[in-house]
């Protein structure tokens, strides 16, 4: 048994030892989740679309594909051809994040942004104190048999800010993504190049008496360790599951091996490429890619401190509205990239674009370090349950009062309804996700639960 | 011998009957590091290479990413060392010195003897009966159906994937059960006692010595003890191990932050040909000249991050195991130079001796090059590149940065939360300054800021003297560095002239001793302290400040305490 690693070991030749039931013949093709996750945040005033001029205390939905591109936000333009596909939410507000202590802006929103959670404090620092959003869907939509879900970064995720990843899978328990995409290959189609040889068995085996030696171990230990052993026992036999359904997928084609790695534009690429392949092949259904900070150079700018320069600044000079803007359309363009690259992979009579929802979160709000006007934008095929084509305005009637530039005593719309509603369109019943409510100045407990109105088709 | 080594007494301790132990908080569950798992692999085989096992990477705690805070266990943890244990017994197959038996033998006895050998030392203790007839058991069938050498690669890898291996496993024993007003606590047994001091000290399995002790039962004495970690010490397995903790403690990874402005520093570290090619490209080059200048920015800065931190290694390991005082670690004028960051220190290369980098920068491989920096501006780790650089925006140094670091990581006082409705001051804000530091000032003279910002700012402002390459000015903008400062909230407020000032109070100060006490306490147990390690590291700060702040000591010292030596003992733990 000479192999390069045990991946490459996983035979073909399934033993239906360890074979789990796949009804897949008449569940008709997947649901799945795709996040964009992108660091700094917007320069609202660029990024909020207002054709008519309405005030930001009334609530609106408009369906926003017999707009013309002058109607679109500079930030959105690039998702002006894929508007039938894509929902822009504006309006949002981080109020469970302004009631959760002081400081920390990065920390803390990166904590409740995804979670919808109170930060999970140690010493003082703010981690995320709750699963993250695609985790929680995750645990709804994935079977046993495949990866749970799949993190990645480009250009370092939030390294640029300390910061490891945005993605929890428990309050305090990272999920640390994977920036270099022959890493990515090797995990999810490593296997897959070499054919096999009966080994599947062995390593079926193998997992089983490691996992029976957890169970012993944990038998005789204190309730706290106990639990972590069983954690992780949990953890193999979920390994032993999933490694018989990998090698069952049915992947015709896997995508070649990528051969480089540092490069931004490409590195996002051959990420994408490869989920879309795991989509396609039904080896997850959750994936999430975070993009790490853009270089000035990369939004047509001389080289220089994003952070400071721009992002910190877009209130106060003209030039770092511009950067600012043109960073977020950035993004918006790899949104675009997305559904593109989705749209062309076939799937029954359609493509699995057509059953994916694409979501994109920002780590920060404004990327002056504010709470409110938290920029989210969805995109869905049209066999989910998304309300597609539209541009939802949430009215800053929130009675909590937040760092802003223009003082106002009011939010918007706690976005835990945001992460509801992305919870229904998968099926889930959760009514809320997160934090519940927050005291408000005026008393009165803002409500966090339920699902944001027009959200669902 | 060191002479550090002399200066712990070669005695037993007094008895200390009827001196309650001061133990502290429930144990963590501690996974081996990736570093750890490594180790622990090439040495249960014996063998000269593995390959490397990959772990995902680690979110840090206070600096230290061996806190068990954030280290739950996750899918692709799993995967990674399934198939990294896999690899590596694969690999060490290949190699059958380990087994004594194989390839002149391929019988079921031959591979029980490999196994047993095998589980001895990667499971750290004697194995009971019922565990050898288990994995004698799995490989006797896996024999029959897939043939010697797969059977004996699957039990390897279900030996090295088991919990006995890849964790601390501490019941404690039970024998010396005591409790105290907060709960019941025993010592831990012979054998743990031995991972627990190789695996701090050595980063990987004890060595047979340790093992001979917990069999003579030998390690629940504080005095054996100590005589192990000496010896511990003195080998070269406790080098990089000792640098790792000094690393994450005083955030060796910050040099990624590294990023200077080419325009304001390119006189700095350039050679004269390389900056009369620089301006030429800058007034009279093309566009593809100009980015491609950008990419050769890029690698210098990489070669720049790359000798800081392999200074700081190096500067580390020199201290910590010659003077081994925490005041030399903050005062000594050595420094290890590139090229490049000779031109930031202003010093000419010498004749020291020289140490060769392999680097991935395709640029350049690297020297350093020992050499005495001018002690009239560098005194230790905090006059060297990699926390000036490490702690400066493009264009100016930052104060603050510097500051927070300084009360965070060596006085242990985190500044506050800064308030939400005040936005940070921006590098390139407009105002009425010249100098950085008067930009700064306006923390100071804003009272929303002044209350905090004073104690941070006032950390910060003596290494005004060092711009963003941590390279010395007297002038900034043409106006005279203004380095003075008032220090508060430490045990050495005052007013003061400059950074090496600072620095040698600093030095002096208890509670730096203090701080870095607790910091090594929190990465020694894995896990944060809580109330009830309070008693636990003020004993070992007493000890450490009276003792001189000798490092070594230090280290001697907490590995025989009460703490390390003991378990408390969980809420439903089965004794």
């Amino acid at each position: 048994m000479k192999r390069r690693d045990f991946l490459n070991a996983m035979g073909l030749s399934a033993s239906s030892l360890f074979l789990p039931s796949r009804a897949h013949a008449t569940e008709g093709p997947p649901k799945r989740l795709l996040v964009l996750y992108s660091a700094q945040g917007c320069a609202p005033q660029r990024w909020i679309c207002n054709p008519f001029g309405l005030a930001d205390t009334v609530s609106w939905n408009r369906d926003w594909t017999n707009w013309g591109i002058r109607e679109f936000s500079d930030s959105l333009k690039p998702l002006f051809p894929f508007a039938q596909h894509c929902t822009a939410i504006g309006g949002l507000g981080l109020v469970s994040c302004a009631a959760d202590g002081n400081g920390f802006h990065h920390e803390r929103i990166k904590a409740h942004g995804p979670s919808g959670a109170n930060a999970l404090w140690l010493d003082g620092l703010p981690y995320t104190g709750g699963e993250t959003i695609d985790q929680k869907i995750a645990s709804h939509i994935c079977r046993p048999d495949q990866y749970r879900s799949i993190e990645c970064s480009v250009g370092g995720g939030l390294e640029y800010e300390d910061e490891s990843t945005a993605m929890y899978q428990a309050p305090g328990q990272p999920l640390v993504p994977i920036d270099d995409p022959r890493v990515l290959w090797e995990r999810l189609f490593g296997y897959l190049s070499d054919g096999g040889d009966g080994s599947l068995t062995q390593q079926g085996s193998i997992l089983d008496a490691v996992s029976s030696r957890y169970a012993d171990l944990a038998e005789q230990l204190s309730q706290t360790d106990k639990v972590r052993l069983e954690q992780h026992r949990d953890l193999i036999r979920d390994l032993e599951t999933r490694l018989v359904g990998i090698s069952t997928a049915s992947c015709s084609n896997p995508p070649t091996e990528p051969t480089s790695h540092g490069n931004y534009e490409e590195d996002f690429e051959s990420h994408l490429q490869l989920i879309s392949a795991a989509f396609s092949c039904d080896l997850t259904r959750v994936a999430s890619i975070q993009m790490g900070q853009l270089s000035p150079v990369q939004i047509g700018r001389p080289n220089g401190d994003m952070h400071d320069r721009y992002a910190h600044a877009i209130y106060y000079d003209q030039d770092a509205e511009n950067a600012m803007a043109d960073y977020m359309a950035y993004h918006a363009a790899q949104m675009a990239r997305m559904i593109e690259v989705l749209d062309s992979v076939p799937e029954g009579d359609g493509s699995v674009f057509d059953n994916t929802i694409i979501v994109w979160l920002s780590e920060l709000a404004d990327s002056w370090h504010g709470m409110d006007n938290y920029p989210v934008v969805m995109a869905g095929g049209r066999h989910t349950k998304l309300a597609r084509g539209r541009y939802l305005s949430c009215p800053k009637r929130t009675p909590y009062e937040t760092v802003k530039h223009i003082p106002n005593r009011y939010m918007g719309v706690p976005h835990q309804q945001m992460l509801v509603s992305l919870c229904h369109m998968f099926g889930m019943t959760d009514t809320s996700v997160g934090v519940r409510q927050v005291r408000g100045w005026d008393g009165s407990q803002i409500d966090c639960t339920g699902p944001l109105a027009d959200l669902l088709a | 011998m060191l002479f550090w080594i002399s200066l712990i007494a070669c005695k037993p301790e007094p008895q200390s009957d009827g001196i309650p132990p001061i133990v502290g908080g429930e144990s963590a569950f501690h996974r081996l590091t990736e570093t750890q798992l490594n180790n622990a692999l090439r040495d249960v085989f014996d063998v000269d290479y593995l390959p490397h096992l990959s772990l995902p990477p680690e979110v840090a705690v206070h600096g230290f990413l061996n806190n068990e805070a954030t280290r739950a266990p996750s899918p692709y943890l799993i995967e990674s060392i399934q198939r990294g244990i896999f690899t590596a017994v694969e690999t060490a197959m290949d190699e059958t010195s380990w087994m004594g038996c194989w390839p002149d033998t391929d019988t079921l006895e031959c591979g029980q003897q490999a196994l047993n050998v095998v589980q001895e030392r990667a499971w750290r203790r004697p194995i009971l009966a019922s565990e050898r007839d288990w994995i004698h058991g799995l490989f006797a069938n896996w024999y029959e159906s897939e043939g010697f050498e797969d059977a004996l690669t699957m039990s390897l890898s279900v030996l090295l994937q088991s919990p006995d291996f890849l964790y601390l496993v501490e019941h404690g024993d039970p024998s010396t059960s005591q409790s105290d007003d907060s709960g019941s606590f025993s010592y831990l047994s012979h054998y743990e006692i031995a991972s627990r001091l190789s695996f701090f000290l050595h980063g990987t399995i004890p060595d047979s010595r340790l093992l001979s002790l917990a069999s003579e039962k030998k390690l629940q004495d504080s005095y054996t003890v100590r005589q192990e970690a000496r010896r511990l010490l003195q080998s070269s397995k406790a080098r990089p191990v000792v640098q790792q903790f000094f690393q994450q403690w005083l955030d060796h990874g910050v040099a990624t932050k590294i990023k200077p402005d080419m325009v304001t520093h390119m006189k700095t570290v350039l050679s004269s040909e390389e900056l009369t090619y620089f301006e030429y490209i800058l007034s009279n080059g093309t566009i593809q000249e100009r980015i491609e200048l950008d990419e050769f920015w890029g690698a210098i800065q990489s070669d720049v991050q790359f000798a800081f931190q392999a200074e700081f290694n190096l500067f580390v390991d020199d201290v910590v195991f010659g003077q081994g005082s925490l005041e030399a670690l903050l005062t000594d004028t050595r420094g290890y130079v590139s090229s490049r960051t000779a031109r930031i220190y202003g010093v000419s290369i010498g004749d020291g001796p020289t140490y060769n980098y392999e680097t991935d920068n395709y640029y350049f491989d690297l020297s350093l090059h020992q050499t005495e920096l001018p002690e009239a501006q560098r005194n230790g780790i905090l006059t060297q590149g990699l926390f000036l650089a490490g702690h400066s925006h493009p264009i100016q140094p930052a104060p603050v940065l510097r500051g927070v670091f300084i009360r965070e990581r060596l006085l242990c006082i985190p500044p506050a939360s800064p308030p939400d409705d005040i936005p940070a001051i921006g590098e390139t804000g407009t105002g009425e300054w010249t100098t950085n530091r008067e930009r700064y000032a306006q923390h100071t003279s804003d009272p929303n800021c002044a209350s905090c910002h004073q104690s941070i700012d006032g950390l910060g402002f003596p290494f005004e003297n060092y711009d963003t390459l941590g390279a010395w000015r007297d002038t900034d903008n043409g106006a005279p560095v203004d380095a003075t400062s008032s220090l508060l909230g430490t045990d050495f407020d005052g007013d003061i002239q400059d950074g090496l000032e600072l620095v040698n109070l600093l030095s002096s100060s208890e509670m730096v001793h203090d701080c870095l006490v607790t910091n090594l306490y929190r990465y020694g147990m894995h896990r944060t302290e809580t109330d009830l390690d309070a008693k636990a590291i003020r004993q070992l700060q007493e000890q450490f400040w009276e003792g001189g702040g000798l490092i070594p000591n230090l280290l001697v010292q907490f590995v025989s305490s009460d703490s390390f030596l003991m378990r408390r003992h969980p809420m439903g733990e089965v004794e």
